[in-house]
């Protein structure tokens, strides 16, 4: 094959490595993402809560007595006691403050997964109360599922704090949920993609065996809809990349994710791309890592913008048997053998040339402008994956759209609900 | 992906649809570059003489802002207009 063969990289981490680490924590001992998600507020309800008890002094004495001591309301009762009320700095609490945040790493690390632990039955919690969420009409299952897909949002980056079980107990109930919605699936789908990106991208921090980790990465990837919007072999090579921009040796990790790529230019595509990252500096894996994170966050398509073009666009009837589409889409081909059909074809047909020759002469077109288009549609390439979706979906309404147009809505409808043609 | 897409259809309408694509990623393009200033214009025709993948990412991120909806609203458009 013309590709090399990657690299078995079994060596233990490299000094530079390390290095890189341990610049990604602060001094807190705190990783550098929840540090990040610290400062934007995110946990900000949690770290009143710390604070609060840290304002209550060392002691975990209530506000009240600690101001009271402050003050002196107690002086001569601590006087009189021997012992560890005399140690109390009662004239010195910042100084008392400092050296607390003085301790050494440990303590922090301690505060820091409390914390941690405490988010975690916050979603716990969370989950339990959706779950409460009635669904007698799809109506109530969209919302439903909507406020499912929002906390697998808010829970994935500390996922595997709990070996991610929690999360899939939410796929679990998205799974038995299907609200039937044609655009529900896409969503699934991208939210298991985001999903498996955040777990092939916290693998390090992820306290299993190697062998647990890439089999749950494939378990999650496995859920993705079944039907025209899956694309596991797609997830699959950027967990790969993901991986291997992290330097996780290939052997025993990546090679398990990528064995399970079933179309083989896919998986040829993704093992020369990850001999090539292993090629690559550190500080260029990072940059890589960044860039293949923020390109599947690009490619998540907005649903409910597309549900509303999908309806504005008079498809939102079909919409509703999306199982269905795909088998209307399979007899297309004996629907396009009808004469009657053909003559209606030639028309629709007739309409488009016009519309595309009058608006849109390729001799007006800038060089620049025929340059990018012919980057987005090359195969492969990085404008393809990110432009793909999209163009996807715009096809999709072509395609719904000539159907429609060809035969009428009601006739696919009555086909796509397995009606007799009238 | 769209390829494998359109091998689901017959010839006649992998053709008219592919066509179609075009039309609505070049009026998407068009109406991006458009909206661009000289120096911008010389910056994409010289990035996109290249073979750099990222560039002309970081390109269109930078400067065409959201393709995506743009081609949305396009296909919209075009659909309208072949329905009157």
């Amino acid at each position: 094959m013309g590709f090399e063969q990657p690299k078995f990289n079994n060596e233990s981490i490299k000094p530079e490595k390390k290095e890189m680490e341990e610049n990604d924590k602060n001094v807190t001992g705190i990783d550098k993402e929840t540090q990040k998600k610290i400062e934007e507020g995110k946990y900000d309800g949690l770290l009143k809560k710390e604070n609060e008890k840290l304002e209550n002094n060392i002691t975990g004495m209530d506000k009240e007595t600690w101001e009271g001591i402050k003050e002196g309301k107690y002086n001569q009762l601590l006087n009189k006691e021997e012992g560890v009320q005399k140690k109390i700095k009662v004239e010195e609490p910042k100084k008392d403050r400092e050296e607390k945040q003085e301790e050494p790493k440990p303590k922090a690390e301690s505060k820091e997964l409390k914390l941690e632990k405490e988010i975690v039955i916050n979603y716990y919690e969370e989950l339990e109360k959706i779950r409460n969420i009635p669904e007698n009409t799809n109506g109530l299952k969209k919302q439903k599922a909507e406020k499912y897909f929002e906390l697998i949002d808010s829970w994935k980056d500390l996922g595997h704090k709990d070996n991610y079980k929690g999360i899939q107990k939410i796929i679990s109930e998205l799974d038995k949920l299907e609200p039937g919605a044609w655009f529900y699936n896409l969503a699934k789908t991208q939210n298991i993609n985001e999903l498996a990106i955040t777990m092939a991208s916290n693998y390090k921090e992820w306290g299993l065996e190697s062998k647990e980790k890439t089999k749950l990465i494939k378990k999650i990837i496995d859920k993705q809809k079944k039907g025209i919007w899956e694309n596991k072999d797609k997830t699959l090579k950027q967990v790969a990349e993901i991986l291997a921009s992290q330097e996780i040796p290939y052997k025993d990790n990546i090679d398990f994710i990528i064995k399970d790529i079933k179309n083989p230019d896919i998986k040829t595509e993704a093992i020369t791309k990850i001999s090539n990252i292993e090629k690559k500096s550190i500080e260029q894996k990072k940059q890589l890592l960044r860039r293949i994170k923020e390109e599947a966050k690009e490619e998540k398509i907005d649903t409910e913008s597309l549900e509303k073009t999908a309806s504005s666009l008079g498809l939102d009837k079909l919409l509703g048997n999306p199982e269905a589409i795909s088998k209307m889409f399979a007899e297309s081909s004996e629907l396009m053998k009808n004469p009657e059909i053909q003559k209606k074809w030639q028309e629709i047909n007739k309409t488009i040339e016009k519309i595309i020759k009058e608006k849109d002469k390729p001799s007006s077109l800038p060089d620049s402008v025929k340059k990018a288009k012919e980057s987005i549609k090359k195969p492969g390439s990085n404008l393809e994956t990110i432009f793909g979706a999209a163009g996807w979906i715009i096809l999709l309404f072509l395609t719904l759209f000539m159907l429609a147009e060809l035969k009428g809505v009601d006739y696919l409808v009555q086909q796509s609900s397995g009606g007799k043609k009238k | 992906m769209q390829q494998n897409f359109l091998n689901n259809f017959p010839s006649e309408i992998q053709e008219t649809v592919s066509k179609l694509y075009d039309t609505i990623l070049e009026r998407s393009l068009t109406e991006a570059y458009q909206k661009l200033n000289d120096t911008q214009k010389s910056m994409m025709a010289t990035i996109f003489n290249t073979d750099d993948e990222e560039k002309k990412k970081d390109f269109l991120k930078e400067y065409v802002g959201d393709l995506q909806n743009t081609m949305i609203r396009e296909a919209k458009k075009i659909i309208e207009e072949i329905k009157k």
